[in-house]
C-alpha cells in the first residue's frame, strides 16, 4: 500500500525531488567546503597575452581562462560563483524560516484566540500586495546601499548589514503568512474528525498538537519552498536595484575605474553588479549569475512539484482506503441522459 | 447597499495599509529611526498631503521644491498603459494557449501541464535577458530592430515591456485555465454537447470558458501582484520613466502613498466592476 510508507521515504524515492535537492545541497556544501579549505580565496588570472605577445585586458572569455572566464578584475568567475553560493542559499534559507516559523505561531494564535481580528488584519495585510514588495524592500534597505552610506558617517559592519537585510526581507511577510496559515488551520478545524474529537472532550491544546499539527506540517513545507523561490527572486530584484547582501564596496579595477562590488559576492548581488555587461562586448558575463539563479529556482520548483504530487497521491490513497472500491459508476450518480461508453484501453 | 459599503471599505483598508507602510518607509531614511512620534507625524503629513495635493512636492537637484504636477501624470499613464495592456495580454495568451492544448489528446495534456508548471518558476529577469539577447542577435544578423529594447529620452517603448511583462503571468494563467478546463471536460454537459455535434472550439469558447470565468477572475489577483512586482524591476532595466522609477527617485512618504493609492484605484475599480458583473450573471460572490 502507498500509505504505509512515510512521506519522507517516498520523497527519497522520487527522482525529480532528489535532483532538485541534490542541486541545492550540492552548491551549498561545495561552497562551504571551499570556505573551510581555502578560506574563500578568489584566484585572479595572470595577465594573458595574445599571439603577438601584447597583453590582453580583462575580462577574459571562458575559452581563454576556463571554465567561465574572469571579470573586470581578472577574478575567476567560477570561483566567485562558488564563494557566493553559500551566502545566496544560506540567506534564502534563513529568510524562508523566519518568514514561516513566526507566522506559524501567530497564525495559530490568531485562529484560536483572536478570531475577530482576522478580517481587519487580512484587509490591511492585503494592502502589502499593492505595495510592490521589491519596491518596499528597496526603500527600507536603501540606506544600507552605497547612496545611503554616502549620506552618513558610520557604515554598519558586514554582519550588521547582513542581519538588517535578512530582517527586512523576512518581517514584511509575516502578517501575510500568518493570515495564510490561520486560513489553513481554519480549513483543518472544520474537518469531521476534529469535530468528533471535540465532542469527546479534547481541549484546544490537544487538538492543535495531536490533530492539526500532523496535517499542517506537509503544508508548511510547501509554503516554505514557495517562500524560498520568492526570496531568491526578490533578492535578484534587489541586486538589480543595487542592494547586495552585506552591502557594497567600491573597488578600483586594473585600469583605475571604480566599480561597485558586492562584499559577499553572492549571486543576486553579482547579478546586479554584472547586469550592465550585457551592453558591453562581454555579454556572457551578465548571463552567468542569472543562469545560476535560474537553475537554483528551477531546482526548488522541482522539489515543490514532486512534494505536491506525493502529497496529493497520499490524499487520494487515503480516500481510496476509506471508500469501498467501485467497479462501475452507480446508476444513481448518473445524469438522466448520460452516454454509456465502453472503457478505453 | 451594504455590498457597496463593503466594497468601499475594502478600498479604504488598502489605502490605510498603504499609508501605514509609506510612513514606515519614512522611518528608514538615512538609518533606522524607530520613533513612534516621528511615525505619527509622518502619518499626519501623508493624510494632509492626500487632502491637499499641493503639498506633494519633490526636491530638484538645485534644492528647490516643486509640485509633482503636472509632470506626474505622464509617469502615471505610461505605467498604467503598460500594466493594463500586459494584464490583458497575459489573460488572452493564457486562454488561447489553453484552447490549443485542450485539442491535444489527454495523455499529452498531462505532460504539457507538468512542463509548464516548471517553466512558471523562471525568474522574470531571466526571461527579459533572453528576449533582449534574442532581439540583439536578430538585429546583428539582419539589421532590423524588431522593437526597441530600451527606452531612451522621449522615445517611449511599449511593445517590449508589455510582452516581456506578460510572459510569466500568461504561463500562470495558462496553468490555471488548463487545470480548470481539464476538470470541466469531465462534466456531463460537455459530453452531451459533443454528442449533439458541437465542435470542440464552440464548446470551449461558449460553454467551458463561460463556466470557468468566475474562477479565473478570483485567481487573477495573484497574477496582478506578480505583474506589479515585476514592473518595478522592468522599469529600471528598460529605462521606463514610470511611477516606480518616480518613487525610487523621490522616496518621500507622502509621494509614495499618493502614487500607490492612485495606482491601486483603477485596479480596484476594474475588480469591483467585474465582481459585480459576475455576481449578476452567475449569482456567485467572488472573494478577491
Amino acid at each position: 500500500m502507498v500509505t504505509d510508507m512515510g512521506i519522507a521515504k517516498r520523497l527519497m524515492k522520487n527522482k525529480v525531488f532528489l535532483i532538485g535537492f541534490g542541486i541545492i545541497g550540492g552548491f551549498f556544501l561545495a561552497s562551504l567546503c571551499y570556505f573551510f579549505f581555502f578560506n574563500d580565496q578568489i584566484p585572479s588570472a595572470p595577465l594573458l597575452y595574445d599571439e603577438n605577445g601584447k597583453p590582453l585586458p580583462a575580462p577574459y572569455k571562458g575559452s581563454d581562462y576556463p571554465p567561465l572566464g574572469t571579470d573586470e578584475f581578472g577574478r575567476n568567475i567560477a570561483i566567485v560563483m562558488l564563494v557566493g553560493a553559500k551566502y545566496t542559499i544560506g540567506a534564502a534559507l534563513i529568510i524562508m524560516v523566519l518568514r514561516v516559523v513566526p507566522a506559524l505561531f501567530f497564525g495559530i494564535f490568531l485562529q484560536f484566540f483572536l478570531k475577530w481580528f482576522k478580517r481587519p488584519l487580512k484587509s490591511i495585510a492585503d494592502s502589502i500586495n499593492y505595495f510592490p514588495i521589491t519596491l518596499l524592500a528597496f526603500l527600507l534597505l536603501n540606506w544600507v546601499s552605497l547612496e545611503g552610506i554616502l549620506m552618513q558617517e558610520d557604515v554598519p559592519s558586514f554582519g550588521v548589514q547582513i542581519a538588517i537585510y535578512i530582517c527586512v526581507l523576512s518581517f514584511i511577510f509575516i502578517p501575510l503568512n500568518s493570515v495564510l496559515i490561520a486560513n489553513e488551520v481554519e480549513l483543518l478545524y472544520s474537518k469531521e474528525f476534529i469535530e468528533s474529537s471535540r465532542t469527546l472532550g479534547a481541549g484546544t491544546w490537544r487538538i492543535i498538537t495531536k490533530h492539526i499539527w500532523p496535517y499542517l506540517v506537509p503544508q508548511l513545507f510547501i509554503i516554505m519552498i514557495r517562500e524560498f523561490i520568492q526570496v531568491l527572486i526578490l533578492m535578484a530584484h534587489l541586486g538589480i536595484l543595487g542592494i547586495f547582501i552585506g552591502g557594497v564596496v567600491s573597488k578600483g579595477s586594473l585600469f583605475g575605474r571604480n566599480v561597485l562590488t558586492s562584499r559577499s559576492s553572492e549571486w543576486a548581488g553579482t547579478l546586479g553588479m554584472w547586469w550592465d555587461y550585457f551592453w558591453t562586448a562581454f555579454p556572457w558575463i551578465a548571463f552567468i549569475p542569472i543562469t545560476f539563479l535560474t537553475v537554483l529556482i528551477l531546482a526548488a520548483k522541482a522539489m515543490l512539484n514532486s512534494l505536491e504530487s506525493v502529497l496529493s497521491a497520499d490524499e487520494q490513497a487515503k480516500q481510496a482506503d476509506l471508500q469501498e472500491p467501485e467497479e462501475e459508476e452507480p446508476f444513481a450518480q448518473m445524469a438522466p441522459f448520460q452516454l454509456l461508453r465502453y472503457k478505453d484501453n | 447597499m451594504t455590498a457597496i459599503l463593503n466594497v468601499f471599505m475594502r478600498f479604504f483598508f488598502v489605502a490605510i495599509g498603504l499609508i501605514l507602510l509609506s510612513a514606515v518607509v519614512g522611518l528608514f531614511v538615512n538609518g533606522i529611526h524607530p520613533d513612534a512620534g516621528l511615525f505619527i507625524t509622518q502619518i499626519f503629513h501623508i493624510v494632509k498631503s492626500l487632502a491637499i495635493p499641493e503639498n506633494l512636492t519633490f526636491t530638484a537637484i538645485n534644492g528647490a521644491e516643486y509640485s509633482i504636477f503636472p509632470h506626474f501624470w505622464e509617469y502615471y499613464f505610461y505605467s498604467l498603459i503598460i500594466f493594463l495592456s500586459s494584464l490583458i495580454l497575459s489573460l488572452a495568451m493564457g486562454i488561447v494557449l489553453a484552447y490549443i492544448t485542450s485539442l491535444l489528446p489527454e495523455k499529452k495534456i498531462h505532460s504539457v501541464a507538468k512542463t509548464v508548471s516548471l517553466l512558471e518558476a523562471l525568474p522574470d529577469l531571466f526571461i527579459i535577458m533572453i528576449i533582449q539577447f534574442g532581439v540583439l542577435v536578430y538585429y546583428k544578423q539582419t539589421g532590423t530592430l524588431l522593437f526597441s529594447i530600451v527606452s531612451l529620452g522621449d522615445n517611449k517603448t511599449y511593445i517590449f515591456p508589455i510582452i516581456a511583462l506578460a510572459l510569466i503571468p500568461s504561463i500562470m494563467v495558462y496553468k490555471v485555465i488548463l487545470f480548470l478546463v481539464k476538470e470541466e471536460m469531465k462534466k456531463t454537459y460537455v459530453n452531451f454537447a459533443k454528442s449533439t455535434g458541437f465542435s470542440q472550439t464552440y464548446i470551449f469558447f461558449h460553454h467551458i470558458l463561460r463556466n470557468i470565468t468566475p474562477t479565473i477572475v478570483s485567481h487573477s489577483k495573484s497574477i496582478l501582484l506578480l505583474l506589479l512586482s515585476s514592473m518595478v524591476i522592468f522599469e529600471q532595466i528598460i529605462n521606463i520613466r514610470g511611477i516606480f522609477t518616480f518613487i525610487i527617485e523621490n522616496p518621500v512618504p507622502n509621494v509614495i502613498a499618493f502614487t500607490l493609492i492612485l495606482f491601486y484605484l483603477p485596479i480596484f475599480l476594474i475588480y469591483a466592476l467585474i465582481t459585480a458583473w459576475v455576481e449578476k450573471a452567475t449569482a456567485q460572490r467572488l472573494e478577491w
